[in-house]
């Protein structure tokens, strides 16, 4: 009944400390000691796990002196028992004064723990059927040591893998990188960075309560990714990945580009206990480098742009200029009757017109580009300067071959700044030519109380319509420039001007069949 | 009197060149352009020399000079490049064969010289 109510009471414990606590008070209860103690065995010492009944000095002496006679049957799993301690010397509690004792050893598996140790004030004798019930009580007890000395290791253990989880998290927590563990166990941890790139507030938890990686990764090429090609998985199985680029989808805002180093942890063994990934956020990174890329593209084609400008620029103004020349080598070397010496001034001046076009063309274009063209506004008859740039003009389109027709309804009254309306009807009326095909060109200026329009209409190349907002723009033009002179500026120009007179320049075309051009300036 | 093939689409620099060359002693014939001097060329004789624009519309100087190599008769007429260019692509010069390069911006009477040498 004793052993079996101890027997319980031990079953249920699971310190050290509290067995031998258990065991000491139950026993000096039951056999009606005075004091009891148990030691358990460290090395080739003891220590004192429980002791009750003995004055502090007497367990301070043994703890001291440490080798005993009944001490080392113990160790050899062998019980002492004595009637008498005053009787027998190798007994040493004569602070208690005469009294019986005993020592059993508490063995476990062929092994022995430590002891335990009861002492009585008085003399007696222990009876067979005691000292079988104190050795059980041994046996029962070592057992119960040993259950609870190996959950303590264990616990030890875990603490320690605990602490050192933490130790591990705490610093992944402070890293300027988003980090992600996953333990072979299933547990997840990530970081604060790490949390924030995939847009949620999980930082612990296990896998199957994480969102599935192949769902929310994928290549930067927008494909896919398989289970065995995401970087934690492939450190789980050992591998090391390392500046892999992935695309993460979080759970609410835009896709983010990471670059991706993950790796294996192992413990002493070897074995993988977890895997570590560390992933920087490139999103950003990337996107300036592409904008740096196309910043310089830009830069390398306005460049380009300029350089073909220049080199254009430089065979228009040489054109009229070799001309021009050519016409005063003639007038100097060649005998000339009156008509034609008359015939080569008038041609003469006629490059130097087209000089002075290009040039202020040129002036234009950097005024304009500067921000400084100023209008010099004056009151204009807009169907007199359009009958004064066709008269300029007829004698080109007579050589061409191309007919121009003439429609103008009296004067059309207004403020705007002659050389520049001039040079936007002239720019129309060239381009008409250039591109007409010789085919009949229609001018045509009309004008109610708000507007006055100048309509130039061709029936040559056209334009097509991915082009039609293009040749407005500056250097552009819709054909290659090696086959048609001018130099690329005049639509824009033209624009330009009748932009600055608050006006407009609009066209209508179809591929092959002509253009129709409409200036529209406000009277 | 000797002939020569003039194809540029600039009518002001081709009449005043022209005069200046006819007063210099040459036939001169005049095309607007690279299909206008080809189109000449199969009705008549093989002049002494072409004078040649690069920059022109519909067929310009180099089509018009890989055409006239593509053809014996007209392969071996002496051609003289006329250019505006101050610096024509080196990339596409070598396309145009062995030609003598002039620019318009030089004097008169340099061309007149290149025009004589090709020709002599």
């Amino acid at each position: 009944v004793v052993i079996h109510r101890i027997v319980a009471a031990l079953s249920k414990i699971a310190t050290a400390e509290e067995v031998a606590e258990t065991a000491v008070r139950e026993t000096v209860t039951a056999f009606g000691a005075v004091a009891g103690a148990l030691f358990v065995f460290e090395g080739e010492a003891f220590r004192i796990l429980r002791a009750v009944g003995y004055p502090q000095a007497l367990i301070e002496r043994w703890t001291k002196r440490g080798t005993y006679e009944i001490v080392a049957m113990a160790r050899a799993g062998k019980a002492s028992f004595t009637h008498s301690r005053l009787s027998d010397s190798r007994w040493d509690a004569h602070e208690l004064g005469d009294g019986a004792a005993c020592m059993v050893p508490l063995n476990a598996g062929g092994r022995a723990f430590g002891i335990m140790t009861l002492s009585f004030d008085h003399v007696r004798e222990f009876r067979e059927e005691e000292r079988e019930t104190l050795m059980t009580l041994g046996a029962h007890c070592a057992q119960s040591l040993e259950r609870a000395l190996l959950f303590e290791a264990e616990r030890r253990a875990l603490a320690a893998a605990e602490a050192a989880r933490r130790e591990l998290e705490g610093v992944l927590e402070q890293l300027p990188v988003a980090a992600a563990v996953v333990r072979t166990d299933g547990r997840i941890f990530v970081n604060r960075q790490a949390a924030k790139i995939y847009g949620t507030d999980i930082r612990e938890t296990d896998r199957e309560h994480y969102p599935d990686p192949t769902t929310t990764l994928k290549h930067p090429d927008g494909r896919a990714l398989v289970a065995d090609e995401v970087p934690i998985v492939r450190a789980l199985r050992g591998e090391v990945v390392s500046g892999k680029e992935l695309v993460i989808t979080p759970s609410k805002g835009e896709d983010r580009l990471v670059r991706v180093n993950a790796g294996p942890v192992r413990d002493d063994s070897g074995r993988i206990g977890a895997a570590v990934a560390v992933f920087a956020d490139v999103t950003d990174e990337a996107r300036m480098a592409k904008e740096l890329r196309l910043l310089l593209d830009q830069l390398r084609d306005a460049v380009r742009v300029r350089d073909d400008f220049l080199s254009i620029a430089g065979h228009e103004l040489r054109t009229p200029l070799a001309a021009l020349s050519a016409q005063l080598v003639g007038l100097r070397v060649m005998q000339l009757d009156d008509e034609a010496r008359a015939k080569k001034l008038a041609a003469a001046e006629r490059q130097t017109r087209r000089l002075k076009s290009l040039v202020d063309q040129l002036l234009d274009v950097s005024r304009i580009v500067d921000g400084k063209l100023q209008l010099a506004r004056e009151e204009i008859d807009l169907s007199a300067l359009v009958r004064e740039v066709v008269a300029r003009l007829s004698e080109d389109f007579q050589r061409d071959g191309t007919p121009l027709d003439v429609s103008l309804s009296g004067p059309v009254l207004g403020r705007w700044d002659r050389l520049r309306v001039e040079l936007v009807v002239t720019n129309l009326l060239t381009n008409a030519l250039r591109y007409g095909q010789r085919r009949p060109v229609l001018l045509k200026v009309t004008g109610d109380e708000k507007l006055a329009r100048v309509i130039v209409e061709d029936h040559g190349l056209g334009i097509r319509s991915e082009d039609q907002e293009r040749i407005f723009e500056r250097f552009v033009r819709a054909v290659e420039s090696r086959e048609f002179g001018g130099l690329g500026v005049g639509l824009w120009l033209a624009r330009q001007i009748a932009v600055a007179h608050e006006g407009s320049l609009t066209v209508e075309s179809e591929f092959n069949r002509g253009s129709r051009f409409l200036l529209a300036l406000p009277r | 009197m000797k002939q020569l093939l003039f194809i540029d689409d600039d009518v002001d620099v081709r009449d005043a060149f022209a005069d200046l060359l006819i007063f210099s002693g040459w036939e001169v014939v005049a095309a607007a352009d690279g299909l206008e001097a080809l189109a000449w060329l199969v009705e008549h004789a093989a002049p002494a020399v072409i004078l040649l624009d690069l920059k022109m519309p519909r067929c310009d100087g180099y089509e018009f000079r890989s055409r006239q190599l593509e053809d014996p008769r007209l392969r071996a007429i002496p051609t003289v490049v006329f250019t505006a260019d101050a610096q024509p692509e080196p990339s596409l010069l070598r396309g145009l064969g062995d030609v003598v390069l002039v620019r318009k911006s030089d004097e008169f009477s340099d061309l007149l010289q290149q025009i004589e040498r090709v020709t002599r």
